[in-house]
């Protein structure tokens, strides 16, 4: 852990004299971290690949302003103001499926009765077999979810950051988080409980 | 399914609950009702569970690897090329940081000098025609020239003066300029010239194909900083062509001369200055596209003078009182604001460093 960290320090020491091997060390570090977030929050593939590869390109470009010692708090706001800044741009120019950022009103799922094949959500044949399905319910419920919502439990709960972390990585209020965040827990549990039967018996249980 | 009756402030204080994010107070008072309350505690589990499901979602694989390459980062930035050893552009990067507000400064200083000259000359000679008076103002500006040069070494500069060889009178003539200049001025910068160096290229090919050599150097250079070097190389000949037209019709005055050597002073201030201000991360590119244009326009406007006036010849003098301190104001403006920017520019560079 140690080593990993002084690695961390290095590269980002040297990346900041403009080393683009040593900034490519930390991108190779994160680039799972910061597709998941990306993938998670837009639900698109394509999107979160293309807004994931324009954040590493904008970090390295301001990686010299970078300060202290949480370069991944760094490196996930780019990212989460990234995935904000696409999310603007469809509500702007609406294509296809289009969610409500702002949520206002109970509009937590954006489509709710809209289905969309539960498969589809996960790609990538290396996915893990034997939790896939369980896996593919939980997607497909966080996809149901209003983005605004949706980027809230992406990172307070999927990838565990604190409130006070989740409001300055999102650029809302802690009040605000602590409230999105119940409501769409709320959501997903009855999202889940729906599609129970879907489920493998373990989760029945868990759940009933 | 089923309903819950649990209030959104229940929601919250159990979502915060789980989280342990609840103030010692809230915590126990809920606590307790969960005691009581079956119906809050069904909730509580529930909602424990869905945070675990969610929780246990693996993080993603990456689809590809987003490992930065040089041709991506100038794709992305628009033009702006980052050379493949990063190292040596960072240092380099910095110099010419270093090197643009210095640029600027001295231009600008210049500016002040040859608006004081000027107006000294003009205030002594009504008449631009008597160039022998004029002749104070040339000194000024070569030494301006050299301390550009300095700066910015061009050998464009004094193989063109070398060159040239061109009589005092010529150019002095063009030190008696700027008036037209401001107009020259004016219209380029109307035109958003932003890169100074490429119509110093035009107009050297039009007036001294000696000085052909010395094009290449400048042309690469600005096409290899610059994103739009295309559009660069249209914009200059448009100015180049204002700039023939302006002459002409000034009779032949230093006025093309006067834009040559503007531009760039003027051009430099605004490249630092937006970039010191809009984007810290990449400023260095574009000042530095900033230092080369002043090296160029320096030299392009050597020639200009020699072609001005070999074509142009002298002119009369009537304008030239009422314009003269006019010119002295616009020439004394555009130094001091030159100055101003340079100014600002150096500090921001010595601060970040």
């Amino acid at each position: 852990m140690t080593n990993f960290l002084n690695d961390e320090k290095i590269l980002i020491t040297t990346a900041q004299k403009g080393n683009l091997d040593a900034f490519n060390g930390l991108v190779v570090m994160y680039q799972d971290m910061a597709f998941s977030v990306a993938y998670r929050i837009l639900q698109d593939e394509g999107t979160a690949a293309d807004v994931t590869q324009n954040a590493f390109i904008a970090a390295y470009r301001k990686i010299d302003q970078f300060r202290g010692d949480n370069f991944k708090s760094w490196l996930m706001r780019i990212v989460t103001n990234a995935c904000y800044d696409e999310l603007r741009l469809r509500k702007r120019h609406p294509t296809a499926s289009l969610d409500d950022i702002e949520g206002e009103g109970d509009g937590l799922y954006f489509d709710a009765e809209d289905e969309t094949p539960l498969m589809a959500t996960i790609e990538g044949p290396e996915k893990v077999v034997e939790r896939s399905e369980l896996q593919a319910v939980i997607e497909h419920c966080l996809q149901q979810l209003n983005a605004s919502y949706r980027v809230i439990v992406v990172l307070a709960d999927v990838e565990g950051y604190s409130y006070e972390e989740a409001a300055s990585l999102s650029g809302i209020s802690l009040g605000t988080v602590k409230s999105r965040l119940s409501r769409a827990r709320s959501s997903l549990r009855d999202c889940l409980r729906k599609k129970a039967e879907l489920l493998p018996d373990q989760y029945r249980q868990d759940n009933s | 399914m089923s309903v819950n009756h649990i209030s959104p402030e229940d929601l919250m204080a159990l979502s915060a609950f789980l989280d342990g994010a609840l103030d010692p107070p809230e915590r126990s008072s809920l606590e307790r009702r969960l005691a009581t309350e079956p119906l809050l505690r069904a909730e509580l589990d529930s909602l424990r569970d869905t945070v675990s499901l969610v929780k246990s979602l693996p993080r993603l694989k990456a689809p590809r690897d987003f490992t930065l390459t040089p041709a991506m980062l100038a794709h992305t930035n628009g033009g702006h090329s980052i050379s493949p050893s990063p190292k040596t552009v960072r240092l380099v990067q910095f110099n010419r940081w270093q090197m643009a507000s210095l640029a600027t400064l001295a231009a600008s200083i210049l500016l002040v000098f040859i608006g004081l000259f000027t107006g000294f000359d003009t205030t002594n000679n009504k008449a631009p025609e008597s160039q022998a008076f004029v002749a104070p103002p040339i000194t000024g500006e070569v030494n301006g020239q050299d301390g550009a040069a300095k700066l910015t070494p061009s050998p464009a500069l004094s193989n063109v003066v070398a060159t040239e060889g061109t009589p005092v009178a010529s150019r002095s003539t063009d030190v008696e300029a700027p008036a037209m200049t401001a107009t020259v001025l004016a219209a380029q910068m109307a035109d958003g010239i932003t890169f100074a160096g490429s119509p110093a290229p035009t107009l050297m090919v039009n007036q001294a194909p000696s000085n052909d050599e010395a094009i290449p150097a400048p042309i690469g250079e600005t096409s290899d900083t610059q994103e739009d070097s295309s559009e660069g190389a249209v914009a200059p000949a448009s100015a180049s062509a204002s700039n023939g037209g302006t002459g002409s019709a000034n009779g032949g005055y230093a006025a093309t001369d006067t834009s040559g050597t503007n531009p760039p002073v003027l051009q430099a201030p605004t490249a630092s200055s937006t970039s010191t201000e809009t984007f810290t991360p990449q400023p260095t590119e574009t000042l530095t596209s900033t230092v080369v244009p002043s090296d160029t326009p320096t030299a392009s406007a050597t020639i200009d003078l020699v072609g001005q006036e070999n074509s142009g010849g002298n002119k009369t003098d009537k304008k030239d009182q009422d314009e003269k301190s006019f010119k002295v104001t616009a020439w004394l403006m555009i130094g001091l604001v030159g100055l101003v920017v340079s100014g600002l520019a150096l500090a921001y560079t010595w601060r970040k460093r």
